[in-house]
């Protein structure tokens, strides 16, 4: 099961969410496993069914002024009975003075105390955002990402099939280089693939026959972006002879990678196929079809409609006849 | 060197929708697997057999007569698949 421990949480959100932390560090290796938040505003009155014992505990105004507003032995009461539930922390918006029997219990029970400077919803919503990303379904492949008119295409194909070059000729083009060889693949909270370049190998290709080649200082930065959304996919492979290659581009063929089907072009490589040129009017039909424009579907349409017509008079005729 | 037999053939169009695109491309996946070279004639204009876009310019509608040419070693078996295809109306209707 996934999780992240809440010194990585810390670390990774403590500039966006301004976050200070609060008395004793506790335990900062407990694991954060779900991607919610929870307000304990009803658990503090002592209501517990329901509780989303499993999430990061966030009080706002309403928690901190009610928990003012008691005795400090009925706080003390309330606070323990919430607190062992053994959350994995808890974030205190807006920077608001926290309670010593807070303090104390979550010394007791080695619970992490973090003050932000944000309101509440914005812890919310930043936490959420980042906790779903952290939890998104990952994948490492090999292949090549760029980012052709916009389009973000994923090149694959075996090796020494010539993805490398055609990246190269397609940066030569104007076009953009996610990554080449290893591409990290994750899963949108809005069902998108986002391609990633790797953060040790970076804009490094290698080409064989020249060796590793660092893309971004040949080309410029102009030539190179960290990530991109996949939009389409283009595998590569050797012609095979009477195989039936797609002709007609009626039927679109998809690819599934975590869980989503992208749209799929195999293309056969033969001498004289510029690959770069057809990866590049893929992504041009790609944006086409996006704009509601199918060529393909288009012409059989207009052909549809006058084969109609023409048998129409062949029959006609041949009644006459 | 192999006989280049010339065969000729006219075949008619039996599918309800004429030779669509889809028709168009099952057509040339098949003369692709043959050496002959190929024509097709719809109402004096010839195309090759070999090429989708040339099949679909013919226009060729339900009960349109097709006049198939195939030149070369396999002319023969290639025509006969055709025939075939022709018969089986595209695998529509």
């Amino acid at each position: 099961m996934p999780f992240i421990t809440i010194t990585k949480f810390y670390e990774d959100q403590k500039e966006e969410l301004r976050l200070r932390r609060i008395g004793p560090p506790n335990d900062l290796e407990r694991k954060i496993k779900v991607a919610e938040v929870n307000r304990p505003g009803l658990a503090l009155k002592g209501y517990y069914a329901y509780f989303a014992s499993k999430r990061i505990q966030i009080l706002g105004k309403a928690e901190i002024s009610y928990l003012a507003g008691l005795s400090g032995k009925t706080r003390k009461t309330l606070l323990k009975k919430f607190c062992d539930f053994n959350f994995p922390c808890i974030v205190v918006a807006r920077r608001l003075s926290i309670p010593n029997e807070l303090k104390e219990v979550a010394k007791a029970k080695q619970i992490p105390i973090f003050q932000s400077s944000l309101s509440t919803s914005k812890i919310s919503a930043t936490i959420t955002f980042y906790l779903e990303e952290q939890f998104s379904p990952a994948l490492t492949i090999s292949g090549t990402l760029m980012d052709v008119y916009g389009i973000g295409v994923l090149i694959l194909g075996k090796s020494g099939i010539g993805k490398s070059e055609c990246a190269l000729e397609l940066i030569k083009r104007g076009h953009r280089l996610v990554s080449d060889d290893i591409i990290h693949l994750k899963l949108t909270a809005r069902k998108l693939i986002v391609g990633r370049r790797s953060d040790i190998i970076r804009h490094h290709m290698e080409i064989r026959g020249l060796g590793i080649i660092d893309i971004q200082k040949i080309f410029g930065i102009g030539a190179i972006r960290n990530q991109k959304i996949v939009s389409i996919i283009v595998t590569l492979e050797e012609w095979v002879k009477n195989k039936d290659y797609d002709r007609l581009g009626l039927d679109l063929k998809t690819y599934e990678i975590l869980d989503q089907w992208l749209p799929h072009y195999l293309v056969p490589i033969r001498p004289g196929r510029n690959i770069a040129i057809l990866i590049e009017v893929a992504c041009s039909n790609e944006r086409l079809r996006r704009m509601g424009i199918d060529s393909a579907k288009s012409l059989e349409e207009s052909l549809l409609e006058r084969l109609a017509s023409t048998a129409k008079t062949n029959t006609r005729e041949s009644h006459s006849s | 060197m192999a006989a280049q037999k010339i065969v000729r053939k006219t075949l008619t169009i039996k599918n309800r929708l004429g030779l669509h695109a889809r028709p168009a491309a099952l057509l040339v996946q098949l003369t692709n697997t043959f050496a002959s070279e190929i024509t097709v004639e719809n109402n004096g204009q010839k195309v090759n057999g070999k090429s989708i876009m040339g099949l679909m310019m013919l226009a060729a509608a339900h009960n349109t007569k097709l006049i198939f040419e195939a030149c070369g070693k396999d002319s023969e078996n290639a025509i006969k698949k055709i025939k075939e295809l022709f018969d089986l109306k595209f695998h529509e209707d």
